[in-house]
């Protein structure tokens, strides 16, 4: 093939000292699609913000179509053609779908009033070429994820992209919209687009892209063409060392043990319906599905959130959950999917997050003492091996892996009968995720039921003992994890009923 | 056709109008001369002020921002204005007076913007703080004295008539100012909805981060903002001592709140983004209507106070309401 | 000693705010030292700060939260009003202690009212708080004008003119009142469960919701609490002032939110501190008093309030070191 059309040479950026990239080369020719990969804080997101110009180079040079810089502006980043999807997307939720797509070109152009007529056209030929149909006059906040995600790509699109990076993008989409997402980039790739993946993803890694460039501590250890790898030796490169893959032991429940958790034709109008299952002592539950199956409802319901009708017996004893209150008294824990929003208070110390579900239990009476607080934190940072700096410094200073296992903290605090773990690996790399792992099957041995929902195939198939699938509300199929295979579960999942 | 039509009549305009409509009604029928020509002049020369600054008030609230300093500004302009063009060019032209307001007001929102868009502080606080500072600035160094000696062309404003129509008793005015509302109003919608720079206003204020990454100048944006509400409240301090015919400069302090409330019951949202000058004029045309016309419906007037309170309550629950019922839909 | 140096230099904000207190201190101690250290102006100046400290605590409550509370003023002056109105018309200054014991008790009842009332339209409907306390300061001030007719009640019993004026072993009630009640928040902060929930609440309402943290409890005890503390600025106001009139100290409200911002309440919930009020509200009442001794004009205090918070606001944001290293780069 030709020349590249990015082209970094021995690029390195220091911050405050950190080297946070070392003498690193990239490049990559039109057409061709890229995966980047690393932990957190290994360096990839410090150089695509290099590229698109956000950050500025300590020292390296980049060739950007043929054209040489050494600190490329934002503007002139956008203008060489690169454009920047980011995990939010960047969408104006209050603004038309077509406004959004034609943003750049308005205020990019010499133009001080704006055409509608003209935007509506350009909004309508970017769609049009990655062969999708949005309403253009429908608000963004108004579109589902996906929507959003493709009003990103039309926007890029409709700026005359030549390198399109793309932050984790699959992440909240369900099966079915990650299989058009691929068409969209085959369609693409065909183009002569460059494309750029950042992703924690390994399956899905392998499906999109040719090559691999792997980033450890600021350096590139690894890029080399995608069939030379497999999900291991991945993991391998990017830890830099063997990341212990052990399925979790299956137990077999004897004859006549009680279970844990019953449910009898649970339902909750439009989410779910007449779900009944069972949840025996040391096994690991795993509810699959697509997003929107109803799954991440039935968790709440569980705990507390949402109105719903049937039984739930807990040890065998009928009880009612109207509220997270109840739930927290029946001792049921619930580590929710978003742990940034929902989990952590980013500003708080960590033993503030760690006591936040048990503050009833640590308090005396009315009053409060935080040297327990902080003495109770400084134990289950112990227990877990969690990597902390201070108890008293803020849930901000972790990495997401730790922020994650903090999260889980806070619910083992309470000593719970029953904890439900809603994608607890959601952008957590690959080391961190299997000592996550680890922390939940020795819940499950311990004897507390876990269920897992999760809609990461090989995570299911690693940790959980029983897997449930849902579809449109329903549980369409329960097996044992060792009478299936992973393209099994695949299919399950994909397949129209 | 069929779906411009539904989405006109599920717009929250269309809502808003039709409560007025309901109310103007309901008004009429009680005392019928609420309908008379004299009434209806009135009610739009009492909409001006509160008006004119809700249109700027509306643009820092599009943008996510919220400005509570407007009205100090305002009395530092007027002050200032009134103090030395009475006693150094007193037949000063009325425009070049209203223009020097604007420019004093321009540079005290450019003081706000420096705090908020370079910065970044946050809205509340800085004008919170800068509140103090105009009006201690304001009377400390130019006066804390009422001055009645404004110049000529300002007494001259207060009493030019767009219409002047025989009424039962005596003439029925409709006031210049109605005119300018109505002029500034037009550009304001024109801006918000037609320009670039409007445009990337309402991108500022649906997501700050986004507006960056697609390259948008956010900090010349909110800059702006401020700035063009601090004109706004200039250009009203000039014009109501004006109205007054004096300038008092404990005046307008302290009806921030009331502007701010006829903003919200518009339509924007606190968060920002969303808004629009049509909503802006009715929310302030229904808080004019009630205020004005108590005493029309022999209602003592020392339930103004609180039939507003009652009226910002009620429209911020309607809002919420239709909101969640419209995401509920979608 | 260990323990006042980690309390004042381990938080920057209170480390400025303590270093504006002491300027002010020795500012006064040069300029009119024999009029500013005397017991009289102590004790007139401890007589005129807890109206504003009890709404400041109040604003500091709901700010915790991450709202703002526009009607601390509204509340205050609606439950003086029922307090005055009831005394009014049970004999005026003739009333006796059961009377007044009466209208107090329903002051504090209005002002749980009031907090009820705001908690309800924040925590039930959802509206913005700051909307819907902009609703409610009408309100309240509204029926404040209703009750007395827009004009003023005045008249008290002595009994109740006690609370305003009254002195304890020469130290006026109000300022006893209001370090109690600064005692009280400050224990309240730091040492109990409710005052946890207060902050985790205030950094993050959803992650609160989701580990089991009764959201609606923490609303509606953080505004009635506030409520029945406004209630009893109110009564002081209107004691002090022997007089109840509905446009009393209307502009308060910001100010107490000034106050407390200045005290280094976050505005964006989860943060403050008791000591950081008291310091801010001193700090500010002797720039008053220390004025009024000077003969500045009383409008000077405005400029000086207005321009410490925006100061210390942008000391807070801006890292002037970093700062100072770029110039020196760039001139090297």
């Amino acid at each position: 093939m030709g020349a590249p059309f990015l082209e970094i040479r021995n690029c390195s950026i220091n911050f405050g000292g950190v080297k946070a990239l070392q003498n690193v080369d990239f490049s990559i020719e039109a057409g061709q699609a890229y995966c980047l990969m690393g932990e957190n804080g290994s360096g990839k997101s410090t150089l695509i913000k290099i590229i698109s110009g956000v950050y500025t180079a300590t020292s390296g040079e980049m060739i950007l179509d043929g054209k040489h810089y050494t600190n490329i502006t934002p503007k002139q980043a956008i203008e060489a053609g690169v454009q920047v999807i980011y995990q939010d997307f960047s969408v104006f939720p209050n603004l038309t779908v077509a406004e959004n797509i034609a943003i750049s070109g308005i205020m990019s152009g010499k133009k001080k009033t704006v055409d509608r007529k003209k935007m509506r056209e350009v909004a309508a030929e970017a769609l049009a070429r990655i062969n999708v149909d949005l309403p253009l006059d429908k608000r963004v906040e108004e579109l589902p994820v996906a929507g959003k995600q493709l009003v990103a790509i039309a926007r890029g699109i409709a700026q005359d992209a030549k390198l399109i990076i793309m932050d984790e993008p699959t992440t909240a989409l369900t099966h079915k919209e990650i299989l058009a997402l691929y068409e969209i980039i085959d369609n693409l790739k065909k183009k002569g687009i460059a494309l750029i993946f950042v992703s924690h993803k390994l399956e899905e890694v392998m499906q999109i892209s040719e090559r691999i460039a792997i980033l450890r501590n600021g350096q590139k250890v690894l890029d080399d063409s995608i069939e030379n790898f497999d999900v291991n030796s991945v993991a391998y490169y990017m830890t830099g060392r063997e990341v212990p893959d052990v399925p979790y032991e299956l137990v077999e429940v004897p004859e006549g043990t009680a279970p844990i958790l019953e449910l009898e034709g649970l339902t909750m109008k439009d989410k779910f319906e007449d779900i009944t299952l069972s949840l025996y002592p040391k096994e690991v539950l795993g509810i699959t599905g697509q997003l929107g199956c109803g799954r991440t409802e039935l968790a709440q319901a569980l705990f507390g959130i949402g109105e719903y009708t049937g039984t739930v017996k807990l040890n065998g004893e009928v009880v009612e959950i109207k509220t997270v209150q109840d739930a927290l008294r029946l001792k049921i824990g619930y580590v929710p999917e978003d742990r940034l929003s929902e989990g952590l208070f980013l500003t708080r110390s960590l033993s503030d997050n760690l006591a936040a579900a048990s503050i009833d239990d640590l308090a005396d009476g009315i009053r409060l003492d935080y040297k327990k607080v902080e003495d109770t934190g400084r134990q289950w940072v112990e227990d877990l091996k969690i990597v902390i700096g201070d108890i008293l410094d803020p849930a901000s200073s972790l990495s997401g892996g730790n922020q994650q296992r903090i999260v889980l903290a806070k619910w083992l605090a309470t000593n719970p009968r029953l904890l439900i773990l809603n994608c607890p690996t959601v952008g957590v790399d690959v080391g961190s995720k299997s000592q996550i792992h680890e922390i939940v099957k020795d819940l499950a041995r311990k004897g507390i039921g876990v269920i897992v929902i999760s809609d990461d195939i090989g995570e299911v198939m690693s940790l959980c003992s029983r897997v449930l699938v849902m579809k449109k509300g329903r549980i369409v199929r329960q097996t044992n994890r060792t009478e299936m295979t992973v393209s099994q579960l695949e299919d399950y999942l994909t397949k129209e009923e | 056709m069929n779906s411009t039509m539904k989405k006109i009549v599920k717009s929250n305009e269309f809502f808003m109008f039709a409560i007025i409509l309901v109310m103007f009604c309901i008004f009429g029928i009680i005392n019928p001369a609420f309908f008379s020509v004299a009434n209806l002049f009135d009610l739009s020369r009492s909409m001006v002020e509160t008006g004119i600054l809700a249109l700027g008030v509306q643009v820092v609230m599009i943008s996510g921002g919220i400005d509570l300093s407007f009205m100090a500004i305002a009395v530092f302009a007027m002050h200032t204005v009134s103090k030395y063009m009475g006693m150094y060019w007193n037949d000063a032209p009325f425009i070049l007076l209203v223009l020097m307001g604007a420019v004093i007001g321009l540079v005290l929102g450019l003081f706000n913007s420096l705090f908020i868009a370079k910065f970044k502080l946050p809205p509340f606080i800085v004008t919170l703080g800068t509140t103090n500072i105009f009006k201690g600035l304001c009377l400390v160094f130019i006066g804390s004295r009422q001055i009645n000696n404004i110049p000529a062309s300002m007494i001259d404003f207060s009493k030019t008539n767009l219409i002047s129509v025989q009424a039962e008793q005596g003439m029925a005015n409709l006031h210049i100012g109605v005119l300018i509302l109505v002029v500034l109003a037009l550009l304001t919608s024109y801006m918000l909805n037609k320009t670039r720079l409007g445009r990337s206003i309402y991108c500022v204020g649906g997501s700050e981060a986004s507006a960056q990454r697609v390259g948008l100048n956010t900090v010349a944006i909110l800059a702006f903002c401020y700035a063009f509400l601090g004109a706004i409240a200039g250009m009203t301090g000039v014009m109501h001592a004006s109205f007054q015919r004096m300038s008092n400069p404990f005046d307008m302090i302290g009806g921030e709140l009331t502007v701010i409330a006829a903003v919200t019951i518009g339509g924007p949202r606190v968060g920002g983004g969303y808004g629009s000058t049509a909503g802006t004029m009715l929310g302030v045309l229904l808080l004019t209507m009630i205020n004005n016309s108590l005493v029309m419906l022999k209602i003592p007037t020392f339930w103004q106070l609180a039939v507003t309170g009652m009226i910002i309550i009620l429209g911020t629950i309607m809002q919420i309401y239709r909101y969640k019922r419209s995401l509920k839909n979608a | 000693m260990e323990r006042i140096k980690s309390v004042l230099f381990k938080d920057k904000h209170q480390t400025r705010l303590f270093c504006a207190f002491a300027l002010v201190l020795i500012l006064m101690a040069i300029l009119v030292p024999d009029k500013f250290f005397t017991v009289r102006n102590f004790q007139s100046m401890a007589t005129q700060f807890p109206e504003l400290g009890f709404l400041t605590i109040a604003a500091a409550l709901v700010l915790i939260t991450g709202g703002i509370d526009l009607s601390v003023c509204g509340t205050a002056v609606l439950s003086g009003i029922v307090a005055a109105r009831i005394m009014d018309s049970n004999g005026s200054s003739e009333a006796g202690l059961g009377v007044v014991v009466g209208a107090v008790a329903a002051a504090l009842l209005v002002g749980l009212c009031c907090g009820v009332l705001n908690a309800i339209l924040v925590a039930r409907f959802g509206i913005a708080p700051m909307l819907a306390t902009l609703g409610t300061y009408n309100l309240y001030v509204g029926l404040g004008i209703v009750i007395t007719e827009g004009s003023a009640i005045s008249k008290f019993p002595e009994t109740f003119l006690a609370i305003g004026n009254g002195k304890v072993l020469g130290i006026p009630v109000p300022a006893l009142l209001f370090v109690l009640a600064i005692a009280i928040l400050g224990w309240f902060l730091s040492r109990t469960k409710l005052g946890y929930k207060l902050f985790v609440f205030g950094t993050n309402s959803t992650a609160s919701y989701y580990s089991g943290i009764h959201n609606t409890k923490v609303l509606f005890t953080t505004y009635v609490v506030g409520g029945i503390v406004c209630s009893l600025a109110g009564l002081i106001m209107f004691s002090r002032t022997n007089s109840a009139k509905a446009d009393f100290g209307s502009s308060y409200g910001l100010q107490a939110l000034l106050v407390a911002l200045l005290g280094g309440v976050g505005a964006s919930g989860g943060s403050g501190k008791a000591s950081g009020l008291l310091l801010s509200i001193i700090t500010l009442q002797f720039i008053s008093s220390g004025f009024n001794l000077l003969h500045v004009s009383s409008f000077m205090k405005d400029l000086i309030w207005g321009a410490l918070l925006v100061l210390i606001m942008v000391l807070n944001v801006v890292d002037f070191k970093k700062l100072r290293r770029k110039t020196k780069k760039a001139a090297a």
